[in-house]
């Protein structure tokens, strides 16, 4: 008796240490490619990176110089993606969660959303191709690249708007209708703040993925070259995702221009991370008055 | 044994989408006393309770038939807005709820949405704390977060936000079930002295409670009103054996 229950537990332990060595195992797994992926584009990239090359223009058929329209063709991509999505986002979130009648329909679209956020970017390119470079006639262009950009980020937003608002505990919306304060002013002012951090981390991730996307931009704004900075909305732009695809498969000297490929890698990397740390920051102080 | 009917119900059914939830409930509260409702729970005295602010609106599924009289208006008429009765007719919830804001903004924030000026707040916001006997305790940390604040202090809280809108009337959804014995004084006491000018109506599910502070209390079960006498009579010596036997802890 004493044997088998003996016997029985230590094949549980063994299990045990079993499931814990695989789950163990796989975090290594993705610790080290994570690590291993950094430090490989650090090491290569390491090398050019100095003030000029993220402040000068390219030089010599983009084999020398530096690549600072990139990376303001980059930014100022994001930064639309973010004003077309943001609200865009929140608005629709905002209506899915607090005002419409839960049924079918609204459970359709919800699929529907998280669908979106499926599609292949390409998708997204050609859509903006159509839509915005062709049919509304803005050309290759910041506006039309934001604007894909920000319809790319969309279900991000709102997936992350829609959880976050209804995380804000009901009690609170009660409270302030229970005051006679109107549907629309107590999610102005009690719903939204509070969900603003969680909101703000759907925007991070968002805006991670835009920056560094190639192909929504590759037919709606991104150029391969230009000789000045964008003076408007209207004018196209270089980016650092397209940059890089430019570099690497279609320069005229790419074995040449491998530590410039690695560079701006490197470079694109810090701008996403950037923008993330800017974000979790402003995050984690609207969470110090956020106590329930 | 003139004393005035603030609000009136007539022959209300309530129903949460197929089922009845109340029957038929017919019943006037007074003016400037506290009237309580008890009964088990799932009776239906805090949906009767929801019901008077419009609070069930909220809830998708839920019909009201019958008339319910506020100011000789059918709060329930169509062209009613809910907002206006919610106004002038307040609520304190079972859990306190206060808003994660500093304990100032929790007391302003439902004049100054409507509409009332900057340099009455002040005076507003010490007011009501004041009537909610919370004042002594707080009046250096009104910038503090009201999350700070004791369960107790959170409850005093809520209930000077919901005065600071200077409300006819006060609903209370079991507002000590959360607290300590030492906090539900207290709140028992604030309510004895709020009563002076302000209609109370409370669900309780402690019925000593219900004895010490009302002046009429009405017993439901299972979505009828059972009983609804002077609260000596119904404690003392209730018409009806359903009371009784609840009152006495035979069921419930």
């Amino acid at each position: 008796m004493d044997e088998s229950i003996s016997s029985s537990m230590k094949w549980r332990y063994l299990k045990q240490a079993l499931f814990f060595g695989i789950v163990r195992l796989s975090f290594l797994i993705i610790a080290l490619s994570l690590g291993g992926l950094l430090l490989y584009i650090i090491i290569n990239g390491i090398g050019v990176i100095s003030w000029d090359f993220i402040t000068k223009m390219p030089t010599d058929s983009m084999t020398k110089g530096g690549i600072m329209p990139a990376i303001v063709g980059t930014i100022y991509l994001t930064v639309g993606a973010i004003c077309v999505g943001l609200p865009l986002g929140l608005a629709s979130a905002i209506y899915l969660t607090e005002y419409a009648v839960q049924g079918r329909a609204i459970r359709i679209i919800k699929i529907g959303i998280n669908c979106l956020a499926g599609v292949p970017s390409v998708v997204f390119g050609l859509f903006g191709l159509g839509l915005f470079v062709v049919m509304l006639k803005f050309g290759s262009s910041i506006l039309a690249g934001s604007l894909t950009l920000g319809f790319l980020i969309l279900p991000t937003i709102i997936g992350a708007a829609e959880e976050a608002l209804k995380s804000v505990p009901q009690t609170f919306r009660e409270a302030s209708l229970a005051l006679g304060v109107s549907k629309w002013q107590t999610i102005f002012r009690i719903v939204l703040p509070n969900a603003l951090p969680g909101i703000l981390t759907g925007s991070i991730l968002g805006v991670g993925r835009a920056a560094g996307e190639t192909a929504p931009i590759m037919f709606t704004a991104a150029a391969f070259f230009t000789a000045k900075l964008p003076g408007s909305i209207f004018d196209e732009v270089m980016a650092l995702p397209y940059h890089i695809y430019v570099l690497a498969t279609a320069g005229t000297h790419i074995e040449e221009t491998r530590p410039m490929q690695f560079g701006t890698v490197l470079v694109l990397i810090a701008v996403v991370l950037g923008i993330d740390l800017l974000a979790i920051i402003i995050r984690s102080r609207m969470r110090r008055n956020k106590r329930w | 044994m003139d004393v005035n009917m603030i609000i009136s119900l007539h022959n209300v059914n309530f129903y949460y989408g197929q089922s009845r939830a109340l029957n038929d409930i017919s019943m006037d509260f007074p003016e400037k006393k506290v009237t309580a409702l008890i009964g088990p729970s799932g009776c239906g005295k805090s949906t009767l309770l929801r019901l008077l602010n419009r609070m069930n609106d909220l809830i998708i599924g839920t019909r009201v038939e019958g008339k319910v009289v506020f100011e000789g208006k059918d709060i329930y008429a169509d062209h009613i807005d809910p907002v206006e009765i919610r106004r002038k007719i307040g609520m304190v919830f079972q859990k306190p709820n206060p808003f994660p804001k500093t304990i100032y903004n929790n007391i302003s924030y439902g004049p100054k949405l409507n509409g009332l000026g900057n340099s009455d707040l002040d005076t507003l916001v010490e007011q009501s704390l004041k009537q909610a006997v919370l004042w002594d305790e707080v009046k250096d940390l009104l910038n503090k977060s009201a999350m700070t604040l004791s369960g107790g202090q959170q409850q005093r809280l809520c209930i000077a936000r919901a005065l600071a809108m200077k409300p006819d009337v006060l609903l209370m959804d079991e507002p000590t079930s959360a607290l300590d014995p030492v906090s539900t004084a207290k709140i028992e006491e604030l309510i004895e002295e709020l009563k002076k000018s302000y209609t109370i109506i409370i669900v309780t599910h402690n019925m000593q409670q219900a004895a010490r502070i009302s002046d009429e209390t009405a017993f439901f079960y299972l979505g009828n009103l059972v009983e609804y006498n002077k609260t000596d009579k119904i404690f003392t010596n209730p018409d009806i054996k359903q009371t009784e036997d609840y009152i006495t802890g035979r069921f419930g």
